[in-house]
């Protein structure tokens, strides 16, 4: 331990890969779902990170720093994944043309309510796995859109120019992988028979 | 007091739990009491809090589950580029 109570960040680079790989490509294979994509952004961040290594201030344990990095590889991931083949249809993501949408900005009244109750069960770790699981299942457009929006918590500004969108098809994109999400929870949340 | 449209704004361009508390109480209060977008707002809400649950504990979630590590063949690369890149700075 230094003085300062912590523990001496690991800076040699050649030894990040044994120390933080398995962890941030987890990470971005969560976000990127498809495993070489995965394995080059961690790439690419691991020698960004030793590029940058001058401007590590040692604030954050290395590890987070590099998870930092990796954020953005992300980001420019998408971005030219999108570039490359943009989205299909994308009409289908424009809100609908109803009173009201134009009232209250939602696209439907009363959605089905939830089968069990969400605050009670997002506190828990089983249901966490579950939570971890439907997220895997989500995809295309609408798990890109959620991962920036809800897992990186990327502004919608800065969403609707790395997707070539405009904020209407976001809203309506978050809507569905939303409702996704909700389906499947019920589903296998249900099925796990937790009482 | 804030009306369906400014809600339905507020929680497409932000996480509710990272409202002011003085925008956040009148998102609630709202939510709770609004027959129209009700029931619509306080799902993304309560899926906002989850997913931001989530991305707590996702780093221990990743150690329990196992699974899904770093193939080899990618390690090895990344370390050969790595050593690389340390060689040619070096050099």
């Amino acid at each position: 331990m230094s003085a300062m109570g912590r523990d001496q960040p690991n800076l040699d680079p050649e030894k990040w890969v044994d120390a933080y790989g398995d962890y941030l490509y987890k990470y971005a294979l969560l976000r990127l779902k498809d495993p070489m994509a995965a394995q080059d952004a961690v790439q690419e961040t691991l020698l960004a990170g030793f590029k940058g290594l001058d401007r590590f201030d040692g604030r954050v344990d290395i590890k987070f720093w590099l998870r930092g990095i990796l954020r953005n590889k992300i980001v420019d991931y998408i971005r030219k994944a999108v570039r490359e083949r943009p989205i299909e249809n994308i009409e289908e993501y424009e809100p609908p043309d109803s009173v009201l949408y134009a009232y209250s900005g939602i696209t439907q009244m009363r959605p089905k309510k939830w089968q069990f109750d969400p605050e009670e069960v997002f506190k828990r770790k089983e249901f966490m796995e579950i939570f971890h699981g439907c997220l895997s299942n989500l995809k295309g457009p609408m798990q890109q859109a959620f991962t920036l929006k809800e897992l990186e918590g990327i502004s919608t500004k800065e969403i609707c120019e790395v997707m070539d969108i405009t904020p209407n098809n976001l809203w309506v994109m978050l809507h569905r992988a939303r409702n996704q999400l909700k389906d499947c929870l019920e589903k296998k949340w249900i099925n796990t028979d937790p009482l | 007091m804030i009306g369906c449209k400014h809600v339905s704004k507020a929680l497409r361009d932000s996480n509710w739990e990272d409202l002011s508390p003085m925008k956040k109480f009148m998102v609630r209060m709202h939510v709770m009491l609004c027959a129209v977008c009700g029931r619509f707002n306080g799902q993304i809400m309560a899926m906002q809090s989850g997913t931001r649950r989530f991305t707590e504990q996702e780093d221990e979630l990743h150690e329990q589950n196992g699974g899904c590590c770093l193939p080899s063949p990618g390690a090895d690369s990344m370390k050969e580029a790595l050593r690389a890149a340390k060689n040619s700075t070096d050099g």
